[in-house]
């Protein structure tokens, strides 16, 4: 087993526990959470996709492309946890 | 790095189990600080797999920034879910919901282990692509050479996701302008000694950051990342940034049209957008990276400030 196979299998269970998480969770937040678990284990694939040939340098393609995905999905939790504290926060309204 | 170390191993069990933990802990504020560690863990991954942009990048803005946009949220959110709070659904439903789930992420696992398993070896096209170009690019690091110059326009538009996060926040967050953390500021004479010693010192290392991105790991998106830190902290000190209202928006989308006016720029002087001589490059990627270290940190630190009101956390409690 190289490196490269050994931490792809982690990014392949990284994938599902965020994907089980953001389809079971009842919580906004939880299931945000589970996006960016999800995106990780995407991420973690890639980068361990672009090294897989030893001793060669890794594949700068690969590690621009998930850079930008790091950036993108910061981006994308920010907006998906204003909206969930905006909904949170109408949700507290209708009960008082 | 030849042979799995007994370090890989570690690292590859630990990062699932911290992933199970922080979706499993009832309490959300323990769920956030669990995933604040998944993403430390994983930039250590970064390293492991020779990905030094991409660790500083996570521990930066992967880990930091993103750890205070939950906290933030958190804050905001009324305490612990009540007991007596209304279910969504019955609890057979959201039994088949957690089983199907279970069975989906199970399928979705077994299929990516096959896939990882039987990808053929051999260099990718693009990186031998790009080690061929890499001497016209201007830098050294062939990672920056991909962001801003084969690839630049990936990054010009990933700009412009952030200037949009930026403005979505802004529309459904805060309705006030104010830079301040308000009722999560830490007053105090140690968070202040703590701001003055620490924020010339992260200004230095961001703008290092950025220099050293074009021949070593660094770049404009960490130093971005390290300057909105600095902000934070200096607003959590009780220290806001004294921006008058109407300039920050020329701050938030001052990279972007700086960006876009030196990409329309190459089209006049070299004929097609965003094309760099090699001899030029790296003067007008520095240029670009510039702009882009201010207007991003700027973005950043306006996704966790107004993310949500000052006033609400206090109410909420």
């Amino acid at each position: 087993m190289t490196p490269a196979l050994l931490y792809s299998l982690s990014g392949a269970l990284l994938v599902a526990i965020g994907l089980a998480g953001a389809i079971a969770s009842r919580s906004l937040v939880r299931r945000i959470l589970g996006f960016n678990v999800l995106g990780s284990g995407v991420f973690v694939i890639i980068i361990a996709f672009a090294r897989r040939v030893a001793g060669a340098v890794p594949d700068p393609v690969s590690h621009a492309l998930v850079l930008t995905g790091i950036v993108v999905t910061v981006s994308a939790t920010a907006v998906a946890l204003a909206l969930a504290v905006r909904l949170g926060d109408e949700e507290d309204g209708r009960h008082e | 790095m030849s042979g799995v170390g007994l370090v890989d191993v570690l690292l590859a069990m630990a990062v699932p189990a911290l992933a199970a933990a922080a979706l499993l802990y009832r309490d959300l504020f323990r769920a956030t600080v669990v995933f604040l560690v998944l993403g430390l863990t994983i930039a250590l991954v970064w390293v492991r797999l020779d990905a030094p942009d991409i660790a500083l990048a996570e521990a930066a803005v992967g880990a930091g920034i993103t750890g205070a946009l939950f906290m933030r949220a958190l804050g905001a959110l009324p305490g612990p879910p009540r007991r007596n709070a209304p279910a969504h659904g019955a609890p057979v439903f959201w039994l088949a919901v957690r089983g199907s789930a279970g069975a989906l992420a199970a399928v979705v696992a077994l299929l990516l282990a096959w896939a990882v398993s039987t990808v053929p070896s051999g260099e990718p096209v693009l990186a031998r692509l790009v080690r061929d170009a890499a001497p016209e690019s201007g830098v050294g690091n062939p990672v920056t050479a991909v962001l801003l110059n084969f690839r630049g326009y990936d990054t010009l538009l990933e700009v412009g996701v952030l200037l949009l996060a930026a403005l979505g926040v802004s529309t459904v967050g805060a309705d006030r302008h104010a830079a301040s953390l308000g009722g999560a500021r830490v007053r105090g004479p140690v968070t202040l000694a703590f701001a003055h010693f620490m924020l010339p010192g992260l200004a230095v290392v961001a703008a290092y950051l950025l220099w050293i991105g074009a021949d070593q790991p660094g770049g404009a998106f960490q130093g971005a990342a390290v300057l909105a830190g600095a902000w934070l902290l200096s607003a959590f000190a009780g220290v806001p940034a004294d921006i008058p209202p109407g300039r920050m928006p020329v701050i938030l989308a001052g990279g972007f049209f700086l960006f876009l006016l030196v990409a329309a720029g190459m089209v006049a002087l070299n004929g097609a957008l965003l094309c760099f001589t090699p001899a030029t490059a790296k003067w007008w990627m520095l240029l670009i990276e510039s702009g882009l270290l201010v207007s991003c940190a700027a973005i950043l630190a306006t996704l966790v400030f107004r993310l949500t009101d000052d006033e609400r956390p206090e109410a909420g409690r």
